[in-house]
């Protein structure tokens, strides 16, 4: 079996910094993870780990001029994105890749109508007319189960729901029937209820058109319902990465197991005390080049300069395997 | 066994909020924010308040403070009815009930020292010399987990979980007996929500702290909470014992609510209940069942004008008496006695 075949992406090494007034900052440091045809691949840790620069890396939208890859490759379709020249990428982002962001209220202009901002997306990637771009807007918007299309079209975003306003978004970033498609954080903003829909929508939308996913979330549960393969990011590094049957069953990295012992289920007893991870994620400037959860745990230095090895320990299981926090 | 007398008791509470429109911005209409709610909560207690964006809750929060004026009803504190008292009436009440924020990077004056956050209700209310204040907010430090040398600092150099310790040092340093926690840890990681959540329920355990505890994470609030009040479009639909609301929901809302958590193991595969559209606007709410409509029920019709008051169905378990929302069984149960003869 041919695996590189079924890999719709496969990130190798990818490196990001940032340019800052204390020098440049490595936020994403070697990061490695492959995207299955058809799967979803999901991308879980706190804030400032780096989920979101990686995937922002992919689709080379990071905030200019500070943000820079400065290794690695992102191979998708036969070719290297990080090669690609601007007019490339742009046919590549809404075309091959779409992008649905967290805060759907900034990812809209909120001075065009609906209909424009998605007609749009057609009128850029398609040559077609003003009329085929917007009858092809109203048919994706009836696919996001939006009543009442024709007249949301007319609508200004300000006057749509939080859960109708991700909706169009997520029209905006599957107008194109991409192979791909970025979710980052696409539910946090909403309630249980309207994410409860927004992912089921997801679902059924990935069942007909076969796309694969990268869905970037803090929430383990989110990832939990929805996610094939999980990669666990920390400080800029990827501690582990299993399917995900296999990771919530049998976590290997301490900070993938504090991540899930710290959460309170219905199942956890009430004013239990809840198990936590000490302290919090480093800045970049403090890094350390050795296991940066040993940092994190106070282990000191000395014992702790090696980066520690991202090893396969079981079929598709693979960890960083610390001395300390690998724990098998 | 009777529970003991209730430290806060809110009755039959409105707070509507005028909406103007015109050229003489006369008013139209009005967001019924909070719209006829009765809960009590007894000194060491934590009653949890969920529901959907937009149903109240906070609201209903900041009243039962008073930092906002009911439209009708009562709010009792203690043996005072605190309903309409004016400011400078409630200011000795206030050491009672303090309040922590979700955002604790607004909550906190940036150009204060976290020191003078902390002193501020001590110096307000006229409490100790200056020396005992420096001490007491050293205590309160340690108390939250912050070591001493963070009252020279300022609220940004410190991370989401250590501002939100700051917060809570704020409202402990009055001694109060209610604190109303309006969404304390969503804006933080998981992994330091768990530490906030440890802080607040040790509290508890060491001076019999009562909690309003107002969350939209549904495993969250079961987790801190003794009761449960589940709350739609400024009305509680149901409330019971924190166990017995997630072990057997009675209401069709409360259902859907629970159903659509996210449970962190892949290999559960419950089935959701999909709601559809958003909770409804508050201007002009639906004349009947709220719920019965957004769900469109075949029996909404016969909730108009009916009184969807919370009946005790079990035990300490109430729910709102509304054909559109509860099975035939628990709806024999809970309507009210006239209709039976229909």
């Amino acid at each position: 079996m041919n695996a590189r075949a079924e890999n719709i992406l496969e990130v190798e090494k990818l490196i990001t910094s940032f340019e800052t007034d204390r020098g440049l900052l490595r936020a994403v440091d070697q990061v490695s993870f492959t995207v299955p045809a058809g799967k979803t691949v999901g991308i879980v840790g706190e804030s400032g780990c780096g989920k979101s620069v990686t995937a922002m890396s992919i689709v080379r939208l990071l905030p200019q001029p500070a943000g820079k890859v400065l290794g690695g490759h992102v191979h998708f379709k036969g070719r290297d994105l990080l090669q690609a020249g601007e007019a490339e990428m742009r046919k590549v982002r809404g075309g091959d890749i779409g992008v649905i962001f967290q805060e759907p209220m900034s990812a809209l202009n909120p001075v065009h109508r609906i209909g424009k901002q998605v007609a749009e997306v057609f009128r850029l990637h398609r040559r077609i007319s003003k009329k085929e771009a917007w009858d092809a807007s109203v048919e994706m918007l009836e696919l996001m189960r939006i009543p009442a299309p024709q007249q949301r079209m007319m609508d200004y975003p300000h006057q749509l729901s939080g859960g109708m306003r991700q909706r169009i978004v997520i029209a905006l970033a599957l107008a194109c029937r991409p192979a791909l498609v970025i979710a980052d954080e696409p539910t946090t903003a909403l309630d249980v209820t309207v994410q409860a829909q927004i992912l089921d929508l997801m679902a059924r939308l990935q069942a007909e058109m076969g796309m694969s996913i990268i869905l970037i979330t803090h929430d383990l549960g989110v990832i939990a319902e929805t996610c094939d393969e999980v990669v666990v990011m920390y400080a800029g590094r990827v501690v582990e990465k299993a399917p995900a049957a296999e990771l919530f069953a049998r976590p290997l990295h301490a900070y993938t197991k504090g991540l899930l012992n710290s959460i309170p289920t219905l199942e956890t007893p009430s004013k239990s005390i809840l198990s936590t991870i000490p302290g919090m994620v480093a800045s970049l400037a403090e890094h350390t080049h050795g296991c940066r959860f040993c940092q994190r745990m106070g282990r000191t230095a000395r014992d702790n300069r090696e980066r520690p090895l991202f090893a396969e320990v079981s079929p598709g299981h693979w960890v960083e395997t610390c001395p300390q926090c690998y724990q098998p | 066994m009777t529970p003991p007398s209730p430290l806060l008791s809110i009755d039959n509470l409105r707070v509507h909020f005028p909406v103007r429109g015109g050229v003489m911005l006369r008013q139209t209409g009005a967001v019924r924010a909070v719209d006829g709610v009765s809960i009590e909560i007894a000194p060491g207690e934590t009653l949890g308040l969920v529901g959907e964006s937009g149903c109240g809750k906070s609201t209903l929060g900041k009243a039962a403070v008073r930092l906002l004026k009911p439209t009708s009803g009562s709010i009792r504190f203690g043996d005072a009815d605190i309903t309409r008292a004016s400011q400078r009436a409630l200011r000795p009440l206030r050491r009672d009930f303090q309040m922590i924020f979700q955002d604790p990077a607004e909550s906190l004056d940036p150009r204060m020292s976290v020191r003078s956050i902390i002193e501020e209700p001590l110096i307000i209310h006229r409490i100790g010399s200056r020396a005992e204040r420096i001490k007491r907010v050293n205590r309160l430090l340690d108390r939250v987990g912050l070591p001493v040398s963070a009252g020279e600092r300022y609220s940004f150099e410190f991370s989401g979980g250590q501002r939100q310790r700051i917060g809570i040092a704020r409202a402990l340093a009055l001694n109060p007996k209610l604190i109303v926690c309006d969404e304390p840890v969503s804006a933080l990681d998981v992994s330091i929500q768990s530490q906030i959540l440890n802080l607040l329920v040790e509290l508890q355990k060491d001076s019999g702290l009562s909690y309003l505890f107002i969350a939209h994470d549904l495993s969250v609030v079961k987790h801190v909470s003794d009761r449960v009040a589940v709350m739609y479009l400024g009305k509680i639909v149901e409330l019971a014992e924190a166990e017995a609301i997630y072990r057997d929901p009675r209401h069709a809302y409360t259902k859907a609510l629970l159903s659509a958590i996210p449970t962190p193991d892949p290999m559960a595969r419950r089935e959701k209940i999909l709601l559809e559209g958003d909770v409804p606007s508050p201007i002009d709410p639906p004349a009947g069942s709220a719920f019965g409509h957004r769900i469109g029920h075949p029996r909404y019709g016969e909730t108009i004008g009916l009184d969807l008051a919370l009946t005790e169905i079990a035990p300490r378990h109430f729910v709102a008496a509304d054909p559109c929302c509860l099975t035939a069984e628990d709806w024999n149960k809970a309507r009210p006695a006239p209709l039976t003869q229909k």
